[in-house]
């Protein structure tokens, strides 16, 4: 039997164990060994803002949506506004439509179309000239930037004049 | 067997784990060259630092040294715990019967026989007095695996004339020739390497004062390291085995002990599978039949166990033929119960993860081997996991359900150092944090376990391992079983 009066720091000892796990699987992104380790210690997850902000970039970044929705439910932490404007930068960048939208869903918070956003968009339309699919893939980017791709582009680039008609 | 499998797969070996196996030769030469090769193919060259720092400063292991002290539980994995030898041998004579000295005589001719001799002889150039180093079975073992050359045969429907072939045939003598003188100077390296390492304990053998200690090692080694056993060295270790005084230990004997903290002392002396052919016809090599010792495919984790203090193993070894064999391994570990708000309850659970190894230890000097360490390091119950997938385990949790031990569920947490990592154990599913709701078979609290261990005790009539769960527990056995057995409690009072 646990002495009584060493009770107390075995118990902070155990604890700090679980928060030190907590801290590896967020650098790793394994939420899910973050949910199941809190059911079986029943021990909160304790996590640094800053650290939970930069796991939710790197779930952004790999689209992992629905691991980011059970970190914020683990955490109680939503990604800030700074975190999900730089997810949909990167999702621009990459063409992402669908991480765009998802993005949305999750957060709620709409993209700030300002400058830096708007050549994120004019790189996603160059980037999907190369896909097949391009007419498909630009058209989307269109809705949901409102942003059309730049005329040198067009000029550059006129398969993409040629889907978006 | 040994030699062969270290020869065959020596080949494999690149130049830096031909470096790991001269390091380990080196500082460890009691570690078999099967060993040492299989070890350099397996371990990592993460994994290699169990080699080089003591088990003490690995980091945190001061941390989990104090929560052992904190929860009560210093006692744990410290190897002065001393068992009760379990046999029916032992149970009936107070001193196990063995021979009290050494027999110079069997055990030069031992020696001789295995490793080789000195011989004087005229040198036949100077013609002067000198001393020559004839090798043995042994010696010849290394001599053979000392990796020589050959030179393929000439054929002779290649040479278009006789001329031709006669020219061929000069070249191929000539680099025979060379290839002969620098085969020699192997084997001759190699026995003289197996002569500088036994080369002490071979002259105290000759002189007559050799150790109890060197000799035990000389011939336990001799038989563990050596090729064939099915000819005249096979006779001559039998020979041997009874020349030297060896623990007391006799055979059908099992003497439970606390692992070493040593991996040169606890990755060897195992029961293995040498020989044994894999489905694509390669030698296995198996620490155990258990994927997470060496061979296994979580092997990675035998490693990481020599980190973790909270991590400990029983072992419960024989001698056969005048050789240790660990048939079970028990891997266990110092728990902590947490109540459904995650306050801990207090309580200690020892968690005996899994039994692993050959079925002919009987699964009752297990139990109640593993009951008295546990009653003697403090801890308040034992829970020994059911979700096990191996033979020997599964045969032990048979023998569990048959006793009629209870299953339940508990809510444990192994109290590791704080780096916060996965570990493997099967209670928790594997790689996981070392945490979680697992059923098992449950003995819960110290009365209950000394009465369990009584209770198989007087079954068995052994009253000597009785009388230990009396002195590790300080718990007298229940006037029941006192009755259902019918032992007078003074049996158990008298030395």
């Amino acid at each position: 039997m646990i002495p009584e009066e060493h009770a107390e720091a075995m118990q902070r000892a155990v604890d700090g164990d679980v928060q030190t796990a907590y801290g590896q699987y967020l650098k790793g992104c394994d939420i899910l060994s973050i949910a199941s380790l809190r059911d079986n210690t029943h021990v909160q997850p304790q996590l640094r803002e800053e650290d939970v902000q930069a796991a939710y970039g790197k779930h952004f970044t790999k689209s992992l949506f629905a691991a980011a929705k059970l970190l914020r439910e683990l955490t109680g932490i939503g990604p800030s506004e700074q975190t999900v404007q730089e997810g949909y930068r990167i999702s621009f960048e990459g063409a992402y439509y669908t991480d765009v939208r998802d993005l949305k869903e999750l957060t709620g918070i709409a993209p700030i179309m300002d400058e830096s956003m708007e050549k994120a968009v004019q790189k996603g339309y160059e980037r999907c000239v190369n896909f097949s699919n391009c007419a498909a893939i630009a058209k989307k980017m269109k809705n949901l930037s409102n942003i059309a791709p730049s005329e040198n582009l067009l000029k550059k680039h006129p398969k993409l004049a040629e889907a978006l008609k | 067997m040994v030699w062969e499998y270290a020869a065959e797969h020596v080949e494999k070996l690149d130049e830096k784990q031909k470096e790991k196996v001269e390091k380990l030769r080196a500082k460890y030469p009691q570690i078999r060259m099967d060993y040492a090769v299989a070890i350099a193919l397996r371990l990592d060259d993460k994994d290699w630092d169990i080699f080089e720092t003591p088990p003490s400063e690995f980091p945190g292991m001061k941390e989990a040294r104090k929560r052992l002290a904190d929860s009560n539980l210093g006692n744990y994995d410290k190897p002065d715990f001393k068992f009760e030898v379990f046999g029916e041998k032992a149970e009936k004579a107070e001193v196990a019967e063995g021979p009290k000295e050494i027999d110079y005589v069997v055990l030069n001719r031992c020696v001789e026989t295995l490793i080789g001799k000195t011989a004087a002889r005229k040198n036949p150039k100077t013609g002067e007095d000198e001393e020559i180093f004839v090798p043995g079975e042994l010696a010849k073992g290394y001599m053979k695996a000392a990796g020589l050359e050959e030179l393929p045969q000439l054929d002779p429907a290649q040479f278009a004339s006789k001329e031709e072939l006669a020219a061929a045939k000069k070249e191929w003598n000539r680099k025979a020739n060379e290839m002969n003188a620098r085969n020699m100077k192997r084997r001759a390296e190699a026995a003289e390497k197996v002569y500088r390492e036994y080369e002490t304990i071979l002259k105290d053998a000759r002189n007559g004062n050799v150790s109890a200690d060197n000799a035990n090692y000389l011939v336990h080694h001799l038989k563990s390291d050596h090729m064939e056993v099915r000819d005249k060295a096979a006779q001559v270790l039998k020979d041997a085995k009874n020349a030297v005084p060896f623990e007391g230990l006799m055979e059908g004997e099992v003497l439970p002990e606390i692992w070493k903290r040593d991996p040169s002392v606890d990755l060897s002396y195992t029961n293995v599978d040498f020989g044994a052919k894999t489905e694509k016809g390669e030698k296995s090599f198996s620490e155990f039949f258990c994927c997470a010792f060496l061979g296994g495919c979580n092997e990675e984790a035998a490693a990481d166990y020599f980190r973790l203090g909270s991590i400990s193993m029983l072992d419960f070894p024989t001698y056969e033929d005048g050789v240790k064999i660990r048939h079970v391994r028990a891997i266990t570990g110092v728990c902590v119960e947490r109540e459904k708000d995650g306050k801990l309850s207090r309580m200690t659970y020892m968690l005996v993860d899994s039994a692993e190894g050959s079925d002919r230890i009987d699964p009752a000097i297990v139990h109640v081997g593993t009951l008295q360490y546990t009653l003697g390091s403090g801890f308040d119950g034992v829970v020994f996991n059911s979700h096990v997938t191996n033979n020997t385990p599964e045969k032990f949790n048979d023998f569990l359900k048959k006793r009629k031990v209870q299953t339940g569920k508990k809510r444990l947490e192994a109290i590791y150092s704080a780096d916060g990592g996965k570990r493997y154990l099967e209670y928790f599913g594997g790689w996981n944090f070392p945490a979680g709701d697992a059923e098992g078979y449950v003995i819960e609290g110290r009365d209950p376990m000394a009465q369990e261990a009584y209770d198989v005790c007087f079954e068995r009539k052994w009253i000597k391992q009785a009388k230990k769960v009396l002195e590790v527990s300080g718990i007298a056995p229940s006037p029941e079983l006192l009755k259902k057995y019918k032992i007078d409690p003074k049996e158990l009072d008298e030395k």
